[in-house]
């Protein structure tokens, strides 16, 4: 198993992020979050946009957590150049949207999401789904191996 | 109408027989002239052969009346020669000399006291004639023809008398009787055929032959010749041509060919005047092909354009049924991430501050709820109006643009907090809207302009307006942080945003809220930006005034 236990929470409203690190920050994963305020960030957090990281490639996350709607580039444009570059293509992807419309859920499949949930108001806690997700995913899981560097 | 046209081309075709005419005139004249040549040469051909055969007759004339007074004079001779003689043998003598058919039907001899006498005939009658004559005669020195004479059964006669110098006794005079039956019909009764020969003597005709064509009489076609008498007279001689020769010579070639070049001209002008008028039908018939394959094209594009405009309606149709889709999804979704917020933001409040007061970061929640709860109000009330501005009838009025445009500024700046903003407001077309629809886009653009220019040095809102294609297009720029023109394409959707910035406030449906109105308004909107360089929202209106959609 890795040793990097990072997550990068791509999420635009404040308060969702606020909820989604309460919960993970409650849950005791030992993991880090890194933050993307929307998908412009979230690529240029995973070196798929300028401004080009430096030096060498940043920590891939072991799980992205994807809101769909966002300013600039949404989601799903995100979710499609993670698949795109050959460095990420294989990093869990988990969608969290307000939206269970079935258009929305299967594009996200189509485009290569490993997991789709529904944002809701938990009644164990806020963001507790999010937080058991996180567990599966750092836990459960098995990673796709490192990339060998050619 | 095209039938009454037709019918109209054709019956002035039918007037327009000038050409008809003139090849007609021009044929007939034409065959006129030929026959008119035709006629000259034929007449020439007649007059060349009546000449000769005038000629011919008065040689065959003269010759006979030479021989005639030779055969006098023969006989004068011989009384000379042989100091006279027997009246026996004078009278066998000449009795062939009458014999010998020169014409001669009597002779007689006379001296000159009239006391001894001569005579003989081919009957009793010529001799005592020629006898009668010689008596009247007996004195003449040179030969004589004497007559016309006519007999009592009217034939014609004529006398030779002639001195005879024979020795005394029977110097006297010679007379011959001739019947001019008897001397110019074997002459002339098969000369020149086809022609009326007529010999006038001292007034009277002794001769004629065949009746000449009534019109030869009037005209210069006959010939005409002479025979010298012996002394100063003459036989006239005339030929004419006869109604036979005539008729065959002048008349019937020439007036056939007369005839059939006036039928040719007339055929030939029928002939043309039928190809014209067929052409001229041809020629609109053409035309009016040509016309009924421009109204088929006219017709195509027609259904062309008739094809497109419903492909554009049911595009149209369907980018309805899609937005309202898209509209339905986005409020659900956006307001359920407000109200989201709430419950969650309160659920935390709960957890963290059941045993105690609350602290700053208590507060710092609780003020978080009550702004989710005032997003989801204004995202409400937003929606409402954009509702609204997509079911209201349109109340289409020319609008003074440019105090619209004044006033909303005031508004928006008032809203904004009565801010330092310059406002460049040029003058703007006069454009056929919706007051009210027209005032909430200008505030929309008002207030994105300065919510986006906010902290900006020396901010500036500009308007500016032309017209230009049959519309009328109003900018309105600012000098604010812009944008990427990446995602222009996003700007005008509902609940898109390109700043993340909880600073600026907003719903996301403002830009939405502009470019329904104006689409209603059977406009379009555009945006230009760069970042930190100022954006520019435009927008454009039909100048035949709006047109409800």
């Amino acid at each position: 198993m890795s040793g990097t236990r990072n997550i990068l929470l791509v999420e635009d409203d404040r308060n969702e992020r606020d909820v989604a690190l309460r919960a993970l920050d409650r849950a005791g994963l030992g993991a880090t979050v890194s933050i993307a305020c929307d998908g412009q960030e979230a690529l240029e957090a995973l070196g798929l946009e300028m401004p080009e990281p430096s030096p060498g490639r940043p920590p891939q996350p072991r799980v992205i957590f994807l809101d769909l709607k966002m300013p600039r580039v949404d989601g799903w444009e995100v979710l499609e150049r993670i698949r795109q570059a050959p460095e990420t293509a294989c990093i869990p992807v988990v969608v969290l949207s307000s939206s269970d419309r079935e258009a929305d859920v299967r594009r996200s499949y189509e485009l290569g999401a490993n997991s789709f949930v529904l944002k809701h108001f938990d009644a164990r806690g806020p963001g507790t789904y999010i937080a058991e997700a996180a567990r599966y995913w750092l836990d459960l899981n098995e990673p796709p191996p490192a990339r060998r560097p050619t | 109408m095209y039938n009454r046209r037709v019918k109209e081309r054709i019956h002035r075709g039918s007037r327009d027989l000038w050409l008809a005419v003139l090849i007609t005139l021009l044929g007939w004249s034409l065959s006129a002239s030929a026959w008119g040549l035709l006629i000259d040469d034929r007449r020439d051909d007649l007059v060349r052969d009546a000449h000769t055969a005038a000629n011919d007759a008065a040689t065959v004339v003269a010759e006979r009346l030479d021989s005639q007074l030779a055969v006098l004079e023969g006989i004068g001779e011989q009384w000379a020669r042989f100091g006279g003689g027997s009246a026996a043998e004078w009278r066998a003598d000449a009795r062939l000399r009458i014999e010998t058919r020169n014409g001669i039907s009597g002779l007689a001899w006379i001296d000159r006291d009239e006391s001894d006498h001569l005579a003989v005939g081919a009957a009793a009658s010529p001799a005592a004639r020629a006898k009668d004559a010689a008596v009247a005669e007996k004195q003449i020195g040179e030969p004589r023809l004497l007559g016309p004479d006519r007999d009592d059964t009217g034939a014609l006669w004529y006398r030779v008398a002639l001195p005879a110098r024979a020795p005394q006794d029977h110097a006297g005079v010679i007379v011959a009787h001739v019947a001019l039956s008897e001397l110019l019909s074997p002459l002339l009764a098969t000369l020149a055929p086809g022609y009326a020969i007529s010999i006038d003597w001292k007034g009277e005709q002794i001769y004629t032959r065949d009746e000449p064509s009534a019109d030869a009489a009037d005209h210069w076609w006959h010939a005409e010749t002479s025979v010298a008498l012996p002394e100063d007279g003459i036989w006239q001689i005339a030929l004419r041509p006869t109604d036979a020769l005539a008729t065959a010579r002048l008349r019937i070639t020439p007036h056939y060919l007369l005839a059939a070049g006036m039928a040719l001209s007339l055929l030939l002008a029928g002939v043309i005047h039928q190809w014209r008028l067929v052409s001229r039908q041809a020629r609109f018939l053409e035309a009016a092909n040509r016309a009924l394959e421009e109204k088929g094209d006219d017709l195509q594009r027609l259904n062309v354009e008739l094809e497109r405009r419903v492909t554009d309606r049911t595009e149209r149709l369907e980018d309805a049924v899609s937005e309202l889709e898209a509209f339905n999804y986005s409020v659900s979704h956006d307001l359920r991430s407000p109200l989201g917020a709430v419950l969650n933001l309160a659920a935390i409040l709960e957890e963290e501050y059941t045993d105690r007061p609350l602290d700053a970061d208590g507060l710092q929640l609780l003020s978080r709820i009550q702004g989710s709860a005032t997003r989801a109000t204004a995202l409400l009330e937003d929606l409402l109006q954009l509702s609204r501005a997509g079911q209201a009838v349109l109340s289409i009025e020319p609008i003074d643009t440019t105090g619209l445009a004044r006033e909303m500024f005031a508004h928006a700046r008032a809203a904004d907090g009565d801010a330092e903003v310059e406002l460049v407001l040029e003058p703007l077309p006069e454009v056929e809207a919706d007051r009210t629809l027209l005032g909430a886009v200008f505030t929309n653009l008002f207030t994105n302009a300065l919510k986006y220019s906010r902290g900006c040095e020396k901010r500036r809102v500009t308007v500016t307006g032309r017209i230009d294609d049959g519309e009328s297009s109003i900018e309105v720029a600012d000098n604010g942080r812009g944008f990427d023109m990446r995602f222009a394409g996003k700007l005008f959707g509902l609940f898109e945003r390109l700043h993340a910035d909880e600073d600026i406030e907003g719903t996301g449906v403002g830009l939405a809220l502009v470019a329904r109105i104006i689409k209603r308004h059977g406009g379009r909107v555009w945006a230009e930006g760069e970042i930190d360089a100022g954006a520019r929202f435009g927008f454009s209106l039909p100048r035949s005034g709006g047109a409800a959609k």
